[in-house]
């Protein structure tokens, strides 16, 4: 056997059920099934290089350059996978250092050309208890963390409440076998983790937690195995991620006017009936936000919508203020377009993996703020603005 | 404010000029270095007579001097060869060679500046994450609310009113998005209907023909609530509503064979969860309970999830059936009511006003709605004479039907069409030019050798 196929197997033993692309030079190449797979797959050309226990071994390859292009199929597609790369400058008669980059699933990416810029992307967690369900919700890119319990185990509620997040994978635990089909015929991508276990390191991460948000984990079974799949699963493919959730935001489904599932399908309220998309739903009547985090909120409207009188007739007061002056709306148009999405570029300098564009559109971002202020300061979205100062006072100095 | 990042997309800097004495520097040292090679290579080219001597740049050797094979007599002996290609060959002197490692050293030196400024700010960056967070949160409200807004402006929306009772009172209520669809397509405008849920009408029952409107009523009642919780305006006159905490749909439901489950068993399954669910502060909807099963069984479900929801659970209720059995509930019920979707006979069948009105609709207009859809005439006239054999009361017995004799020949089609026509003319309704039409187009019946 060749170093690089050593060092191949080496890495592709800890990612058994991901699709490995390992750098070779100029390009990314995948070798046995995954060549295989992938090859079907994308439409590309199966070949053979080299031998293992006597028999030739399959391999494909994309080039370097184009990589994006086929990572978006692959994700889209249902696929995960993981990016291994050079670490060290080729050098004559050495095999190149290579490792782990990065890990992309559906609920993972952070890149803008691989996400869906109208949808929120969420990996779940869902433990099973004799009484009930435990289930988690993390967003990587703006670290948000969200958990509840549902009891009764009843299965028609579990999918009422993963409707109202519609996450892009499901983690289950390898010794839930019937959660994981559950899950499957509800139509989610779900990802085999190895069962939950007290570790220390889980332990430590729990500590920076709230108190009472602590107390109340620790005491759920269901809730407990959730953040420790979670633990677990983020330390593994993402750690820097694992590193921005400090918070677990723990909800109860009748804080939201709840709609089963056959609802949501049955109003097309987000996708609708005939191809899935977005085309003659609720949605796409009320989405007229500039930006696609705008969007995004929206949606979030559309599927959490809420039953606290006051939270809810403050968000009228702020839309009729909007609806009586078309200026102002016209004006706000034009200066959302200059903040662009924000919530992400912020989403990835928190994970280490933003470019200068995401500093640049941060700066436009802090400079567009005041003139958002002035826009808004005779009529009532005036008391959103507040926070904003302190923000325009502190980061200007620093872009 | 001066930011420090470039922005300047032909650049390929970080950060950007006039922030930085000493990086503003050793850009012009690489600047002027760039300027010093041209200046060289002219030099070179009159002290050598070669005219075609180029300095190249090459990611090995570095700055070198190319000169081609005919030129070779020319080269002067304080040349060193670096590079031997096809037919031609590098060279460099050690003026080249200063002036390279200048212009690479402030190349480098640059570098590390831009670097250490930008890793700086990004570390000042990374200590604003919460409040940057949140920021990011409220312009994405606000981009939410004016798109909100613009929505509610261009489509006539109004704001709902949140009462503290459970009464759900919707003035001309309308669909949003079949309203949108009609509006872009350029069609007639949408029929706007009102709903009026309170304790003493908590139950609507509403029958009427297929197509007729009673989906979308239905939708549309339940999508209002949705927006207004979400806390939108809605397409509606005026809307006093409730804060509702569940909202339940049963509405015909496709077969859902990839999990082996029969249309019957989903809808008994989705009903369950609405009985074991539903409270008084919920709004359900259902279309069309126990249509998977057979006549009696369905409407004896129908009929006992209805009683179940009025008596014991008491939510908000709007039950669309076909089965007019169940209209008759209304009068051992005081706070069910009866509503049906107009609708007008007209000469070649039923005319569909998509209307909600209090009472009970006067039989299904199957058979009209199947007129419509222009089932051959020789079929709608046996179901015609199959139902008139039928007792008016699904209750009693459906199989003493007679089988179909013979089949109509299609002159036979031709002259049922042409009668059934003349003996819906309702003469005192019929204006001269309607009467003039109607000339025309039976004529065009009977000659026509085309079917319909």
């Amino acid at each position: 056997m060749t170093p690089l196929m050593r060092q191949y197997d080496d890495i592709k033993k800890q990612f058994p059920d991901e699709l490995v692309l390992f750098q070779v030079g100029d390009f990314y190449e995948l070798f046995y099934d995954d060549a295989k797979r992938a090859a079907a797959f994308l439409g590309i050309t199966l070949t053979k290089r080299g031998f293992a226990q006597g028999q030739p071994i399959p391999l494909c390859g994309v080039p370097r350059h184009t990589v994006d292009h086929y990572l978006m199929k692959l994700v889209r597609g249902g696929f995960r996978v993981v990016l291994c790369d050079q670490l060290s400058q080729p050098e004559v008669g050495k095999v190149v250092e290579r490792g782990v980059t990065q890990v992309l699933s559906p609920g993972m990416l952070t890149d803008s050309k691989l996400l869906d810029e109208k949808s929120a992307a969420y990996i779940a967690i869902v433990t099973k208890g004799p009484q009930s369900w435990g289930l988690l919700f993390v967003e990587i890119l703006t670290s948000s963390c969200v958990a509840t319990i549902i009891t009764p185990a009843n299965e028609k509620l579990l999918e009422a409440e993963l409707s109202r997040f519609l996450p892009q994978e499901i983690v289950i635990s390898t010794d839930a076998p019937a959660l994981q089909r559950l899950i499957s015929s509800f139509g989610y991508v779900t990802i085999n983790a190895p069962a939950a276990e007290y570790q220390a390191e889980y332990v430590q991460w729990l500590s920076f937690l709230d108190a009472q948000q602590q107390t109340i984990i620790t005491r759920s079974e269901v809730l407990t195995q959730a953040t420790q799949i979670l633990h677990a699963y983020l330390s593994k493919n993402n750690a820097t991620a694992l590193t921005t959730v400090t918070a677990i935001e723990l909800y109860i489904p009748d804080d939201f006017l709840i709609l089963d599932s056959a609802t949501q399908r049955n109003l097309e309220i987000i996708k609708n009936n005939y191809d899935g998309s977005a085309a003659h739903t609720l949605f796409s009547v009320l989405d007229h936000a500039t930006t696609s985090m705008g969007s995004r909120t929206i949606k979030k409207w559309l599927l959490r919508p809420l039953i606290d009188r006051i939270a809810l007739e403050k968000r009228l007061s702020y839309v009729e203020a909007l609806v009586e002056d078309t200026a102002v709306r016209e004006k706000l148009i034009q200066h959302l377009q200059s903040v662009g999405d924000i919530e992400r570029s912020i989403g990835r300098i928190t994970l280490k993996r933003a470019l200068l564009a995401d500093y640049l559109q941060l700066a436009r971002c802090i400079q567009t703020i005041p003139l958002i202020i002035s826009t808004v300061q005779n009529c009532a979205l005036q008391q959103l603005c507040i926070f904003f100062h302190t923000t325009v006072r502190t980061v200007s100095f620093t872009l | 404010m001066k930011s420090s990042l470039n922005d300047d997309v032909t650049k390929d800097w970080l950060i950007k000029s006039n922030y930085h004495d000493e990086l503003d520097r050793l850009r012009t040292l690489v600047d002027q270095g760039s300027q010093a090679l041209l200046t060289l290579e002219q030099q070179e080219q009159k002290t050598t007579g070669i005219n075609s001597l180029k300095i190249r740049f090459n990611s090995t050797h570095g700055y070198a001097f190319e000169i081609t094979k005919s030129n070779f007599h020319l080269i002067p002996p304080h040349y060193r060869r670096v590079q031997t290609l096809k037919d031609r060959e590098r060279f460099t002197t050690q003026e080249l060679k200063d002036l390279e490692y200048d212009i690479k050293r402030a190349q480098a030196d640059s570098g590390t500046i831009e670097k250490e400024l930008f890793d700086t700010l990004c570390q000042q960056v990374y200590t604003y994450i919460p409040l940057l967070k949140k920021t990011a949160t409220l312009l994405a409200e606000i981009d939410a609310y004016n798109g909100y807004a613009h929505a509610a402006h261009y489509f006539n929306y109004t704001k709902p009113s949140f009462t503290h009772t459970r009464d759900i009172i919707i003035e001309q209520g309308r669909h949003p998005v079949i309203e949108n669809r009609m509006r872009s397509e350029g069609n007639e405008c949408f029929i706007a209907n009102s709903l009026t849920l309170t304790d003493q009408e908590s139950l609507w029952i509403i029958t009427g023909p297929n197509m007729g409107g009673k989906s979308t009523f239905l939708r549309q009642n339940a999508l209002i609530n949705i927006m207004a919780q979400a806390g939108s305006f809605v397409p509606a006159k005026q809307a006093e509503l409730p804060l509702l905490d569940r909202i339940f749909t049963r509405i015909g439901a496709a077969d859902n064979v990839a999990r082996g489950k029969s249309t019957f068993w989903v809808e008994m399954e989705e009903t369950a969860l609405i009985c074991n669910q539903a409270t008084e502060k919920s709004l359900v909807i259902l279309d069309e309970v126990g249509r998977g099963t057979s006549t009696y069984d369905g409407l004896a479900i129908a009929q006992a999830v209805l009683e179940y929801i009025y008596t014991t659970i008491k939510a908000r209720c709007l039950f669309a059936t076909h089965y007019y059995e169940l209209t008759s509930l209304a009068q051992h019920h005081p706070s069910i009511a009866t509503y049906h979707t107009a609708n007008t006979k007209g000469i070649d069948g039923i005319v569909l006003l998509h209307q909600i009105k209090p009472g009970r609709a006067l039989g299904s207009f199957g058979i009209d709605v199947a007129r419509n859809a222009q089932i051959p005439l020789s079929v709608i006239n046996r179901a015609q004479e199959i139902l008139s054999t039928l007792p008016t009361h699904a209750t009693e017995q459906l199989n003493a039907l007679q089988s179909m004799q013979k089949k109509p020949s299609l002159h036979e089609e031709k002259y049922m069409r042409v009668t059934n026509s003349i003996k819906s003319i309702d003469c005192d309704n019929l204006s001269p030019r309607q009467a003039f039409d109607l000339i025309y187009e039976l004529k065009k019946m009977c000659s026509g050798t085309e079917h319909r």
